[in-house]
């Protein structure tokens, strides 16, 4: 082939500067760190990166909604825990009230004290966390927009006789903890302290109030009936504990499949998208070697023609 | 018999013609970097030799040859190779163009990125999760409604973004048509020159070097087919213009190439008869009113600018009057269709009619091909993705706001107050659902007061009576919306699932023109290497003739010598 000045002198500078352009790729891949900085650098592996990074973001907000529940849930049983504990105490109470050597003042001190536990539970059932009613179902604020409301249980006299009512609904709240998968963190105030559905009044209160007017009148006779609803009330709040407690196994057990699977897709997404530190230092290692090399070649252009010697 | 004084005669045109090689050679290494330079060589012949046939021959042996002579000075070029290069050149200038404009809209999408439209997706979702928590938290709800904004914001910017990548190819649109005009000009006036130059019966090099160059930069914007004619000239056609279309360059007349954009908004080509009134010097200014029906018409040819306007015969098409350079509104326009281009004074009454034929401006090659691909095809592409995309969200997040559960026809969406949730996403400025993500906007009244985010479901009553205020399973049915399969006409998938398809094909698409750009520099460049190998100047061959020319110089005149001493000894020494 008839090879000419110019023709080498264009092939140089063509070499130098796709040299050049491969060199400025390795740094910009060991500067950002990342293999993929545009959608062109590599499109599957885009494709892979996006749906990753989508995932993961995903996955934290299901992680946090767990989060979230477990404490609605480890509030709810605590609470639930000090509930089983203050009729614990008003089952003793009726079984020493029924006791029929007491004197009318022992009784008026026992009636006063179920008094406190009564108002001690109405405090328990209107547990917050974070703000929000946790027995409310979904009435979770006292007050909203314009309108004053009431805490879930108050309580008040209708008419001759006390009464706790319910403010709250038999709403349980819905949060998604997996794509499709919902749980209620909360249980109802309903469900826990048997409230009516008509006349919203709650029939474990109820009973309390049983057994406090049965002490102040001296009616032993009625305790024996306030002693069978008690227990009943107690397995009622002992089941719905088990029910709170298995729901916060699940997610706890959720939570670290969660953060299982984070660490797995992190290690992928790094895999994919970032510099592999060696591998990108020996690339730019090269390509500044052969650039170095085509510049080298580029300054041996000028050799001597024929004019040289020619005299 | 020979004249006595024959022999000088050869010698002088033997130093003639060297001369002759040597001027060559130093013309050659004079041009040895000129770009598009094609190397010359001074053809050399024996001259006629001496008896001619005839009855008055003279007696002896013949013939006895006269010396030499230049019969022509050549250039060595390659045709086919010309037209190899250039095609590969069209098909270099598409792929750049492509490249470039997909580099611009890759930069628009910002992906993967921490600031990019998937992420800000992701977190629209999340609000919603958190909402469906928290529906009672006004912080939680302020943070649903900027999340939501950022996110329109972003779909706004991305549609305005593209738009503009647009408006850039029809300015560099407007910039090629011009390059072309003005290319097809200047091959116009040589075509005229290099005629002169061979009626003459020389071979007019240095021109046809300036006309091959002209040549070779006007097939990076479109792919044209070159046929010389028999008198020297060239006739330029585009290379995939229709049957009977008229060409771009034909001897010294040339036509014009306008950009227009259509009723559709797509980019159209057009090219236009030349008139003798377009290659006047036509003067620039308004047209005068009164002289023609239409009064507020501006000039409608320009002279050495692309602007070319047209109209269609009595009324004006299209909205876009001086959309761009080059860029001209066209009518329903088709083959042959009549238009009118209006000219400043004196302006005949009627207007003066031209034909235009209009191009496929997809199947043209060169950059003016990689333009409108990218324009129409590509970007276009990319926002009708995003229109759809936005609608799709509005339309779904529209729905489950103001019509609760889907399951449940009594139930709708409720507000904090009690109230019928209204639309999520508006159309900018006004109370419509969006229809572009050019104009997707959070519903104002929702920012101003958050209490209107329809977060729970119910029935809504006059006078409204609230909601329970921890009732979020509306809040949760459209951040459920996130995994649920959306109707896109010609595939159903997720609302994510759609953007990270768009921006995989955008990778794909930009990839490979990247590559392509590559491949066809390097196919390129060893075209013209190859070209360069057969006609560009070697300095050392050059040298080498020069010696060669210089020593058979040398040589011609030592034969004058001798035969100046023969002669010397005729004349002077045989004296009697």
């Amino acid at each position: 082939m008839r090879v000419t000045q110019s023709m080498i002198s264009r092939t140089v500078v063509n070499n130098i500067n796709r040299n050049l352009e491969r060199l400025s790729r390795a740094q910009e891949q060991m500067s950002s760190g990342k293999v993929v900085s545009r959608p062109s650098d590599d499109p599957i592996a885009l494709a892979r990166i996006m749906i990753l990074k989508s995932t993961l973001s995903q996955d934290e907000q299901y992680t946090k909604n767990m989060e979230d529940a477990i404490g609605w849930l480890d509030t709810s049983e605590s609470a639930l825990n000090s509930a089983t504990a203050a009729l614990q105490r008003a089952r003793e109470l009726t079984i020493y009230g029924a006791n029929g050597s007491l004197s009318e003042t022992d009784r008026q001190a026992l009636a006063k004290e179920v008094d406190e536990l009564i108002d001690e539970l109405v405090a328990i059932a209107n547990t917050s966390y974070g703000g929000q009613y946790i027995f409310g179902g979904q009435e979770t604020l006292a007050k909203i927009v314009g309108v004053e409301s009431k805490p879930p249980f108050e309580r008040t006299s209708s008419g001759a006789s006390e009464v706790v009512k319910y403010y709250g609904d038999n709403n349980g709240l819905k949060w998604e903890i997996s794509p499709g998968v919902t749980i209620a963190p909360n249980a109802t105030g309903t469900a826990v302290f048997k409230v009516d559905d008509t006349s919203k009044e709650s029939q474990l209160f109820a009973t309390l109030l049983k057994l406090k007017t049965a002490l102040e009148d001296g009616n032993p006779s009625d305790l024996q009936a306030v002693l069978t609803e008690l227990d009943a009330h107690l397995d009622n709040i002992l089941n719905w504990r088990a029910s709170l407690g298995a729901r916060s196994n699940r997610l706890n057990m959720g939570k670290n499949r969660a953060a299982e699977a984070n660490i797995k897709q992190t290690g992928l997404l790094s895999r994919l998208e970032d510099v592999d530190l060696a591998k990108a230092s020996m690339d730019y290692a090269i390509a500044s070697y052969v650039y170095q090399a085509s510049l080298n070649t580029g300054a041996k252009v000028l050799q001597p023609s024929l004019v040289d010697y020619l005299r | 018999m020979n004249s006595t004084f024959f022999g000088i005669n050869i010698g002088l045109r033997g130093l003639q013609a060297q001369q002759k090689g040597l001027e060559v050679s130093s013309h050659n290494i004079a041009n040895a970097n000129s770009p598009g330079y094609t190397r010359q060589r001074a053809v050399m012949q024996a001259s006629t030799p001496f008896p001619v046939p005839a009855l008055n021959r003279p007696v002896g042996p013949g013939q006895l040859g006269t010396g030499v002579e230049v019969a022509m000075i050549d250039r060595i070029r390659d045709a086919f190779l010309d037209g190899q290069i250039r095609s590969e050149t069209a098909s270099l200038g598409r792929w750049e163009e492509l490249s470039k404009a997909l580099e611009q809209a890759e930069i628009v999408f910002m992906e993967p990125g921490e600031t990019g439209l998937a992420t800000l997706l992701d977190q629209f979702w999340n609000s919603w999760q958190e909402l469906s928590k928290y529906p009672e938290s006004a912080p939680v709800r302020t943070t649903v409604v900027e999340t939501a904004n950022a996110l329109a914001e972003a779909l706004r910017h991305t549609h305005t973004q593209l738009t503009q990548i647009q408006d850039d190819i029809d300015t560099s649109m407007g910039i090629l048509v011009d390059q072309v005009n003005t290319l097809a000009d200047q091959i116009a006036k040589l075509n005229k020159q290099i005629v002169a130059v061979k009626l003459a019966g020389d071979q007019p090099n240095d021109l046809l070097d300036q006309r091959d160059r002209l040549l070779d930069e006007l097939s990076g914007v479109v792919n044209i087919q070159v046929k010389e004619q028999e008198d020297g000239s060239v006739t330029v056609t585009l290379a995939n213009a229709p049957e009977g279309t008229i060409p771009l360059l034909e001897g010294t007349q040339h036509n014009i190439l306008a950009a227009a954009e259509d009723e559709n908004g797509e980019a159209a080509l057009v090219i236009l008869e030349n008139n003798q009134l377009l290659v006047q010097d036509r003067p620039i200014g308004e047209v005068g009113s009164g002289l023609l029906p239409q009064t507020d018409y501006k000039i409608a040819y320009i002279p050495g600018s692309p602007e070319i306007r047209l109209y269609e015969k009595g009324s004006f098409v299209g909205a876009s009057v001086g959309y761009g350079p080059g860029m001209v509104p066209v009518g329903n326009s088709g083959e042959g269709k009549t238009i009118e281009i209006n000219v400043a004074s004196p302006l005949p009454a009627e207007g003066i009619e031209f034909t235009f034929t209009l191009l496929d401006g997809v199947s043209l090659g060169g950059k003016l091909q990689g333009l409108f691909l990218a324009r129409d095809t590509l970007v276009q592409g990319y926002i009708n993705d995003l229109n759809k995309l936005a609608n799709a969200l509005a339309g779904k997040v529209n729905t489950i706001h103001q019509g609760g559960e889907i399951t449940d026809e009594d139930k709708k969406g409720l507000d904090l107050y009690g109230n019928q949730g209204e639309l999520f996403f508006v159309k900018d400025g006004t109370s419509d659902p969006p229809t572009s993500a050019g104009e997707i906007a959070v519903n104002p009244a929702l920012i101003s007061d958050v209490n209107m985010i329809a977060a729970a479901s119910g029935t809504p009553y006059d006078p409204p009576v609230p909601p329970p205020p921890g009732d979020g399973t509306n809040a949760l049915a459209i951040a459920q919306l996130r995994q649920q399969s959306v109707d896109f006409g010609e595939s159903s998938q997720t609302i994510d699932d759609f953007y990270r398809n768009l921006v995989a094909r955008l990778g794909v698409s930009a990839n490979e023109a990247n590559r392509m750009v590559e491949n066809q520099g390097v196919l390129v460049d060893q075209l013209t290497n190859r070209k360069e190998s057969l006609s560009g100047v070697s300095l050392d061959e050059e040298m080498a003739n020069l010696v060669q020319f210089q020593r058979a110089y040398e040589a011609a005149a030592r034969v004058i010598t001798t035969m100046d001493s023969l002669l010397d000894t005729l004349i002077n020494r045989m004296a009697v």
